[in-house]
């Protein structure tokens, strides 16, 4: 490559950043008219660099641009269809560079109808200048005049006062140029930033990544020579070595920061597409964007700023809906776009979410989706398929568009790449969301395992802990395959060397002893069985050679410190791998994962009362905050009250605080019980906070049901159920409508998860029956036969083992038990699931946060029964 | 293979190496260095003419087994086994050989048809063959071959 054109390339490349931002900025705020300067000067010189070694396509561009820019210094209204211009023939200047770059030479094409566009724009409106600029703009200018002319206003308009050199100019939505050009320095700004970046180089890429190459060839060889080392016990080499490492030590990879960028910076053209697409479909959208400053290696940008556009573009096209549709559907007319990024596990994470209709795979397909995914068909057709591109909607995985919420694993072949998955989730008409995942370029600790003589590296970042086990463990449930069970925790276990087929299953030669590792992706656990754990080494994670990419289940390779290349397992692939994706879905919002012993995570309010300790409840509860006025409130009864829409609202404190320091406002978080409300007063709400529950703490204080540590704080756990009823009294008002007579109805409780089964057994209690809480369907029919008889049975439906299906099924063939009133309790209340709980014999449905619902359920079940008797 | 630069008039430089008895012809300008395969890595689940991964000076390149065209592969062997490499679209490969023999300049319109009897992995990158003294060799296309498998 000719050194010009090289030097050309790498001077556009680093102000292409800048000059994005000066757009970005220009669109939103016109009057910004000295971002002009910036994008005045890249055109200008690109143009006299491109005279000067013959690229005459974007001589002639940059030469429009110019002139178009000349004349808004003349007092050319800047207008939103001349930025908008102005960028196309931008856009169109980087593309020409970036073919430069790959071929060498300028791309065939046209570029009459961008420079068209520029000479109307330039010509639209006569240049309305001051009386002495007219003089000077009146002579026909040749471009290289226009410097010299340029040059001349600037000085003039320096010495004006601000405002008064060039008239104002009365077309709508423009800004006068020149009023910012004379109050700003001319340039000014833009010789700030060049002073900035004279003070760091710009090296090729190439060279970088050879001098990385390098420094880990080094860290090798090091390493290699420290394996050596420890051979011989004594050696006069060991002080030079010692130095070679430190040095070696402070230039590794995971030290060299040099090329990180922070993610924002591939950011920047979205706010001004989204504007221009909106525009264009006619919908109102806004972008949010958090997370920017998330560090990614510098080649790895482009890529993800391709995607991202791509995705943006998707959501804007068909994923929001225009402001009529979202009326419709009791949207807010202005649809979202969510940018955010974060970095967890040793990788980026990028969501782009809006709150449209939620994407279908069809449309994605359809309309030639960018992504490419893969057909829903393949979902349906090959099993290994749908281990990798799976259906969400558990249950219905068959039918995942029709369920109304799906995910798959969408092909990009930039992100492909460089390592990255991306994921679709969408949920009908609420929304869609991308997720990308890029593994970032450094050194990360590894875990190195041995199974059939080979060796594999696992990420310690994904990681949760690795136990020494039987070479057997034992195994459990209808799919035969081992399980480890560990603090109440079950993991399915898969041995390493038949995920890989390494040896087939009969001559597996199974080690004395084993160890299980158990990997985390997401929600998912796996244990994996392998014959031996090594050592834990730091590894350089490099991408698959192209043609091993397809695997699925390796995040790339690595160079060990013997020399020796090894695999590194990539957790999220090894447990999609192992078919645990159907069975064990990462959690989703609103859904509890019954299969994974792993408690769901849930929105807590933490907030303070009383005693200085942290306490929290379930967000879920809370039915709102208010503030409540101490001159407001009554006092009857022993017990304050509070006006709260036409009745008294019982307010209630913690610890024994005596209410009569109420005079001042205060907090107070209003729970709904039925219909009555309380209030818990409170001093200052303090956080929301996601964690996960298991409603194993208990503890005794009044009120309180546990103390769970979180973010290393201990949390006192409010048990309403406990508290309300000191408020609410609620028993005067039970469920159970029969007379004094009448026996404590009894009810059975079939819940697999036990924080459900501690929330609800008070919450039942309180409204009137003696209740039997059991986790599995076997037990609660085991305790039928035994000879227990219940009045109403409330089960969940999705449970390890025998479902909730097969055992009201079960329940309806007995005629003892036929005849018991079944409530089925549901995360998932869909019409087909609803459809077929009322086949197998559910009365009811009820979503398991809905109180209300329950307790109507349950006393018409029992009116039923009452008027039978 | 046209911009192959050619060592004399009508003809181009092959390095011949032996797979299973059979002498291969590779294009010199193609080859990057010759290197004795030491270490390689299994790779789980791969294609299986890919032998697995090794570490050629700090680079992670991908060994392709030669003698599973010919249908004995030949890193089934204990004894490291000779690699040579070679570049297509900016990715290092490891073709790996039996041994190496000579290099050898052949004219380009010597070479005689392929024969419809030559075992069809070995014909799908066969590029011609040639007699040299009384053996059979055969030219491979590097690009057909490493294409293989990868769709």
């Amino acid at each position: 490559m000719n050194d010009l054109l090289r030097e050309l390339l790498t001077e556009t490349r680093t102000n292409f950043d800048f000059l994005a931002a000066d757009f970005g900025a220009l669109e939103h705020d016109l009057v910004d008219a000295h971002r002009l300067e910036g994008i005045f000067a890249f055109v200008h010189t690109l143009r006299a660099h491109c005279g000067s070694i013959g690229l005459s396509r974007l001589r002639r561009l940059a030469g429009a641009a110019e002139h178009l820019i000349e004349n808004f210094r003349y007092g050319l209204p800047v207008t939103h269809d001349r930025v908008v211009s102005l960028r196309a023939a931008f856009e169109r200047i980087r593309s020409i560079l970036a073919d430069l770059d790959r071929c060498e030479r300028e791309p065939e094409g046209s570029d009459e109808d961008l420079i068209a566009s520029l000479q109307m724009m330039a010509e639209r409106q006569p240049p309305v200048v001051a009386e002495p600029l007219r003089q000077l703009a009146s002579q026909s200018l040749l471009p290289g005049e226009a410097r010299d002319l340029l040059e001349k206003l600037l000085c003039y308009t320096q010495g004006q006062e601000a405002g008064s050199a060039l008239p104002v100019c009365a077309e709508p939505q423009s800004a006068p140029l020149g009023k910012s050009l004379s109050s700003a320095r001319p340039q000014g700004e833009y010789q700030a930033r060049q002073k900035v970046g004279s003070q760091s180089v710009s090296p090729a890429v190439e060279n970088l990544e050879t001098l990385m190459a390098m420094v880990s060839e080094l860290v090798l060889t090091r390493n290699q020579l420290l394996e050596i080392l420890h051979r011989h016990e004594e050696s006069e080499f060991r002080t030079k070595l010692q130095q070679i490492s430190k040095v070696a030590a402070e230039l590794a990879p995971g030290d060299l920061v040099i090329r990180r960028e922070p993610i924002g910076n591939a950011w920047q053209k979205l706010p001004g597409m989204v504007r221009d697409l909106a525009a264009e479909l006619g919908k109102t959208i806004e972008l949010e964007m958090h997370g920017g400053e998330a560090e990614l290696d510098r080649h790895l940008l482009p890529v993800v700023e391709d995607a991202m556009i791509q995705m943006v573009g998707d959501l804007a096209h068909r994923g929001i809906e225009t402001p009529a549709e979202r009326r419709s559907t009791d949207k807010p007319e202005n649809g979202t776009i969510r940018l955010c990024a974060h970095r967890q596990d040793g990788h980026v994470i990028i969501e782009i979410a809006d709150d449209g209709r939620g994407l279908d795979p069809d449309d994605l397909r359809g309309n030639g989706g960018v992504q490419g995914p893969v057909a829903a068909a393949d979902l349906e057709s090959s099993p290994e398929a749908l281990a990798h591109h799976r259906s969400l909607a558990r249950g219905s995985s068959k039918n995942a568009s029709a369920s109304g919420a799906f995910g798959m694993a969408l092909v990009h072949p930039g992100i492909a790449q460089i390592n990255g998955t991306i994921e679709l989730k969408a949920i009908r008409g609420e929304g869609s969301s991308f997720i990308i995942k890029i593994p970032t370029a450094t050194a990360v600790p590894a875990l190195i395992v041995k199974a059939a003589h080979e060796r594999f590296a696992i990420p310690l970042a994904s990681v949760t802990e690795a136990i020494a086990a039987e070479p057997n463990p034992p195994t459990e449930g209808e799919t035969n395959r081992p399980v480890l069970r560990l603090r109440n925790n079950a993991w399915r276990c898969f041995h390493l060397t038949h995920l890989l087929q390494l040896a087939d299953g009969s001559r597996l030669e199974l080690a004395e002893e084993t160890t299980i590792v158990v990997m985390k992706s997401g929600g998912q656990r796996l244990g994996l069985i392998v014959d031996q754990m090594l050592h834990s080494e730091q590894i350089v994670v490099r991408p698959m050679p192209s043609r091993l990419r397809d695997l699925g289940v390796f995040a790339g390779s690595a160079i060990l410190a013997d020399g020796s290349v090894t695999l590194v397992l990539d957790s999220e692939k090894v447990i999609s791998r192992a078919g645990f994706a159907a069975v064990n879905a990462p959690l989703e919002p609103g859904e509890t994962d019954y299969r994974n012993a792993d408690p769901q995570p849930q929105s807590l309010l933490v907030f303070r009362a009383g005693s200085p300790g942290l306490k929290a409840v379930p967000l879920s509860l809370v039915t709102r905050i208010e503030q409540c006025e101490g001159r407001k409130l009554e006092f009857a009864n022993g017990r304050w009250f509070m006006p709260n829409r036409g009745s008294l609202m019982p307010l209630i404190c913690l610890e024994d605080e005596t209410l009569s320091k109420l005079s001042a406002s205060r907090p107070l978080l209003v729970f709904s019980h039925g219909s009555r409300s309380v209030g818990l007063v409170i001093d200052e709400v303090v956080d929301i906070l996601e964690d996960k529950l298991d409603g194993k703490v208990v503890s005794n204080a009044r009120g309180t049901r546990g103390a769970p540590i979180m973010r290393g704080q201990l949390i006192d756990m409010i048990d309403l159920t406990q508290l309300l009823p000191l408020a609410a009294e609620d028993r005067n008002n039970p469920v159970r409508g029969g007379g004094p007579g009448d026996s404590v109805p009894s009810l059975l409780l079939v819940e697999h998860a036990a924080f459900f089964r501690n929330m609800l057994t008070p919450v039942l209690k309180v409204a009137g029956f003696a209740v039997t809480g059991v986790p599995r369907a076997e037990e609660a029919l085991e305790l039928i036969r035994t000879g227990q008889r219940f009045d109403v049975i409330l089960s969940d439906i999705e449970m390890p083992g025998m479902n909730g299906f097969e055992f009201a099924e079960v329940l309806g063939a007995d005629p003892l038990t036929a005849q018991i009133p079944l409530i089925a309790l549901s995360s998932m209340i869909e019409p087909a699931t609803v459809e077929r709980g009322r086949k197998a014999g559910f009365r009811e449905f009820v979503a398991k946060f809905d109180r209300q619902s329950l307790i109507a359920a349950l006393k018409s079940t029992r009116a039923e029964r009452t008027e039978a008797a | 293979m046209s911009t192959e630069p050619s060592t004399r008039e009508g003809s181009h430089a092959y390095l011949m190496v032996v797979v299973d008895k059979q002498l291969l012809g590779l294009p010199i300008a193609r080859i990057t260095e010759i290197f004795k395969a030491d270490r390689l890595t299994r790779v789980p689940l791969a294609a299986p003419q890919i032998a697995g991964l090794l570490n050629l000076r700090g680079r992670v390149i991908t060994a392709i087994d030669l003698g599973w065209h010919l249908g004995h592969p030949v890193h089934n062997a204990v004894r490291p086994v000779m690699a040579v490499g070679t570049e297509v679209a900016g990715e290092a490969y490891a073709l790996l050989v039996e041994s190496v023999e000579a290099i050898i300049n052949l004219a380009k319109d010597d070479h005689e048809p392929i024969p419809l009897n030559l075992a069809p992995r070995l014909a799908r990158i066969a590029a011609g063959i040639h007699k040299i003294n009384g053996r059979r060799l055969i030219v491979l296309d590097v690009d057909t071959l490493l294409d293989v498998g990868s769709k």
